[in-house]
């Protein structure tokens, strides 16, 4: 039996890309034949947006939010929308190319897979965005460069698969409430998504053969000041650590090494590196929360980073 | 003879627009006068240089005339362009509190005050104020204008009792009153050292136990009391508000009436009575703070703003669901250093409890602090691998040695390479030239040859034209020498016969009519033999031409034809020559035109010649 997908793209603002990715996406499911859906998921604030897609997509559904919350709470909503076996997340830029969806829906059948990202490629210059390893550098998560070849053709377990692109089962992503909240920015929330589906013994692998390309601008849907921006990026890693830290001694070290970063920064007068700090120590309580709703995990963060690496086979 | 003393008359008032019109009147009034020189729009009363009747009415409140609206249109102008200057700008900052106050009543927005530090280390290192049976060293450091109240310090130290010195640093622009002021220095016996070299404060405090501040305006804190204080050194001040603020009268320094010099006599005689009273002063003394201090507070103050104004610029939306996160951003921002690095304490402090990690902050600090910052790390790797430079230097010295000869060969080697490669540039260059040349010479002769082949090849058509009418005239004479010689035959054998048989065949030929016959018979045989021969020997020319170039056009055709001549029979006997006129064709002399033999010598030498 085919099992039905539903694409949940979200929408952000440039209504000539967004013309392109749902042409791209009802040639695909038109092509597949199956049951499916594409759901957009309104996050421009724009009031015109339904009768738009209805005069050009009919068979698009269209969901609006009344405030503007960001990709993982529209992707969230659209989920919960959703009636598809499978959920193709997409961001605003992101473009489906034809034939993607097969090999997808293929590798979700092996066994404890959580999620599959498709691989994603710039679509102005054809660069390949492979996602690298995971690791801890100096107490902080770091994203490290694929170590593989652009044209490297076997499934890969990656660590997490991109907020922007990713194939999962519909059930399996509502029942981790989706994104964590305690990442607002669209910073380290599908790291920690995947970094809690691998400690959970679940796997995620990057298929090569499911291609989706990245359209316009790269900070589409994330205009901000860029010192927020860079806040939002070290607020978000160290949170992401203090969820996932599940060794005594290493959290000993963290500390320490804290206290070091803080007392180094205060009097080096590097203002930006103590004010990253307090805004991630303003949420000590919710990263506490978070580490709670997680639950016990079988694997331990270290093993978790190691399965993860795409390097790894 | 006793001077006339110093009396100071007018003080600053209130900045009000009446009181700051009648400084503008009074300046331009002074300003009459170059002889005051930079007068600051006041004057001593009782200098002799001064238009003292003009100043009174000058001064007056009643004042109603055209200049007054002008004067404070003046100032009320002045004020509203330096408010409005003010205003502008981001943040204020003023020297003391109340300063700060005042200016923030007349801007109309918020002041602050960021107390100025001194470099206290500069000072710290000055030996103590001198005490015991030693004069008392009084002193005065500043811009010295009549605001400054010189004049005063002058007359109270005039009538002082005691042993006491009096030395005086500092320089102005108002040349009269410094002029005055000089001669009273040398009057009353002060120490005058002029303006500070280079602006050092260090130097001036090594020469004073007590620091006099004798001003007649409420100016904002004098640097140089903050910088006596640095240095341990009580300090004398005017009873004006922002002035006496910065010292505890009887505990770190004293008070006296301001514009009054028996007031500061009286305080400055406080000393030469009271033995310990300068050492007293000189305990109760804070130091203020610190230039470094100072420049963090500055620090913070511009990082604050910076991210102030920021938060103001229109073309940095945030998204709503970032709006928490950019507050929180701004509001940690506004912190100074210090309180951030508290508050960040304070999270540390609770990420370790929620962590539940025994972790006391005093002493992560401290460890913190022990290991150093990241520059420290950076060290610690540099000394290890100077270290391990050390432990290699001998070995690293060798290798630096092999690799300075190796560069040194190669060096030299590539030196060589290059003058080679020079020289085969060069010969390169040359044959290329040569190449040239030769390629020019050989196109023109391959374009001669071709022009010689064509014309060989058009005289090799001539000459096949030409000889194919030669063979078709040979073939002719061929033939009629067979004929001729098939007649003559004939004819010697009709003739002959019978005189060999002695009878005639055909009829009577006897007498003279034989031998006339035979006669004729007989010369014409002769003149054909002769003709023979000389065929015979024109032939042989011509087969000796054929060896050479021509042998080639002719071949094995002119032999042909000379075999056709060798065939010819030679006659047994003479015959009988016969008259040219009237004799048969073959018996004719041809004409050295029509000889075939001629024709080919010409034809040779024609070719030759143009060849």
């Amino acid at each position: 039996m085919n099992p039905r997908v539903s694409i949940i793209q979200h929408v952000h603002a440039d209504r000539g890309i967004l013309m392109g990715n749902l042409d791209a996406a009802c040639q695909e499911l038109d092509a597949r034949g199956a049951d499916d859906e594409l759901i957009l998921v309104d996050d421009s604030g724009a009031t015109d947006l339904e009768a738009w897609v209805g005069e050009h997509f009919p068979q698009v559904r269209v969901l609006h939010k009344n405030r503007q919350e960001g990709r993982g709470k529209a992707h969230l909503m659209g989920a919960q929308a959703a009636e598809g076996d499978f959920l193709l997340l997409l961001g605003a830029q992101m473009r489906l190319r034809r034939g993607a969806l097969g090999p997808m829906i293929a590798a979700m059948q092996g066994p404890n897979l959580f999620a599959v990202a498709p691989r994603c490629m710039n679509g102005a210059t054809g660069e390949v965005e492979l996602p690298g390893p995971v690791t801890v550098e100096q107490g902080r998560p770091v994203v490290l460069p694929s170590p593989l070849a652009p044209d490297e053709q076997h499934l890969r377990p990656v660590p997490f698969a991109g907020g922007h692109a990713f194939f999962v089962r519909r059930e399996a992503f509502l029942s981790c409430a989706g994104f964590d909240d305690l990442f607002p920015a669209p910073y380290w929330d599908d790291v920690d998504l995947g970094l809690t589906a691998w400690r959970q013994g679940l796997r995620i692998l990057e298929v090569p053969q499911a291609i989706v390309e990245r359209h316009g601008p790269e900070n589409a849907g994330r205009e901000m000041p860029a010192e927020l921006d860079r806040a939002a990026i070290e607020r978000g890693r160290l949170l992401l650590y203090w969820k996932h830290l599940d060794d005594r001694a290493a959290a000993a070290d963290h500390l320490q090494g804290l206290w070091r970063d803080a007392a180094d920064a205060a009097l080096g007068d590097r203002r930006e590196e103590l004010l990253w700090l307090a805004l991630a120590l303003e949420e000590v309580e919710a990263a506490g929360k978070a580490r709670s709703r997680t639950g016990s995990t079988p694997v331990r963060l270290d093993q978790a980073l190691q399965m993860s690496n795409p390097a790894r086979i | 003879m006793t001077p006339a003393p110093f009396r100071w008359t007018s003080r600053r008032t209130p900045p009000t627009i009446g009181n700051g019109a009648r400084g503008v009147l009074v300046g331009r009034l002074l300003a009459q006068h170059p002889a005051l020189g930079e007068h600051h729009g006041t004057l001593l009363p009782n200098s002799s240089m001064g238009p003292s009747g003009i100043t009174c009415r000058t001064f007056s409140p009643d004042l109603k005339c055209r200049a007054w609206s002008e004067a404070r249109r003046t100032v009320r102008e002045t004020a509203e362009r330096s408010r409005g200057a003010l205003t502008q700008v981001h943040r204020r900052v003023a020297d003391t509190p109340s300063l700060a106050e005042r200016l923030e009543r007349w801007v109309g927005a918020p002041v602050e005050s960021l107390t100025p530090g001194v470099a206290r280390a500069e000072f710290e290192k000055l030996a103590p104020p001198r005490t015991g049976h030693q004069p008392i060293r009084f002193g005065f450091v500043g811009t010295m204008d009549k605001a400054s109240g010189l004049h005063l310090l002058l007359d109270a130290f005039e009538g002082l009792e005691g042993k006491a010195e009096l030395c005086l640093f500092g320089s102005g622009d108002d040349r009269l009153y410094l002029r005055t002021v000089r001669a009273r220095v040398q009057e009353v016996g002060a120490r005058w050292f002029g303006a500070l070299p280079n602006g050092d404060p260090v130097r001036a405090m090594e020469h004073i136990d007590v620091l006099v501040v004798p001003a007649l305006w409420n100016q904002p804190v004098p640097q140089a009391v903050r910088e006596a204080q640095a240095a341990r050194r009580p300090v004398v001040i005017a009873d004006l508000p922002e002035l006496a603020a910065q010292v505890r009268d009887g505990q770190n320094g004293l008070r006296f009436e301001a514009g009054s010099s028996e007031s500061l006599r009286e305080v400055m005689q406080g000393f030469a009575r009271e033995a310990d009273l300068l050492r007293r002063l000189e305990l109760g003394i804070q130091p203020p703070r610190d230039i470094a201090e100072e420049a963090g507070e500055w620090a913070d103050l511009y990082a604050i703003t910076l991210a102030e104004h920021r938060e103001g610029m229109e073309d940095e939306v945030v998204p709503p669901h970032l709006e928490d996160l950019a507050a929180q951003y701004q509001d940690l921002s506004r912190l100074p250093t210090r309180d951030l690095f508290a508050r960040v304490a304070r999270g540390l402090t609770g990420l370790a409890t929620r962590m539940g990690v025994e972790l006391d902050a005093s002493k992560a600090l401290a460890r913190a602090v022990a290991a150093g910052g990241h520059n420290r790390d950076g060290r610690v790797a540099y000394l290890r691998l100077e270290r391990w430079l050390e432990e290699n230097a001998t070995a690293l010295q060798e290798g630096r040695e092999q690799v300075a000869q190796e560069s040194a060969r190669l060096d030299e080697q590539r030196r060589s390479l290059a003058d080679k490669a020079r020289s085969l540039q060069g010969e390169a260059r040359g044959r290329d030239a040569e190449r040239l040349e030769l390629g020019g010479r050989l196109e023109q002769l391959e374009a001669e040859r071709d022009e010689a082949r064509a014309e060989i090849r058009q005289m090799e058509e001539d000459f096949q034209v030409e000889r194919a009418v030669w063979m078709a005239r040979q073939d002719e004479w061929v033939r009629e020498g067979r004929v001729l010689r098939e007649h003559v035959a004939r004819l010697a054998t009709r003739l002959l016969t019978p005189i060999e048989e002695g009878a005639p065949q055909s009829g009577p030929l006897d007498g003279p009519g034989a031998l006339k016959v035979a006669d004729s018979l007989h010369a014409a045989l002769k003149r054909m033999q002769e003709e023979m021969a000389w065929r015979r020997m024109e032939m042989a020319k011509a087969k000796s031409a054929a060896s050479g170039f021509f042998s080639r056009l002719i071949g094995g055709e002119a032999k042909a034809v000379m075999k056709h001549w060798d065939e010819i029979p030679t006659p047994l006997r003479e015959e009988p020559a016969v008259a040219e006129e009237g004799a048969p064709r073959a018996f004719r002399t041809m004409e050295p035109e029509s000889n075939p033999s001629n024709a080919i010598e010409h034809t040779q030498e024609e070719m030759e010649s143009r060849l």
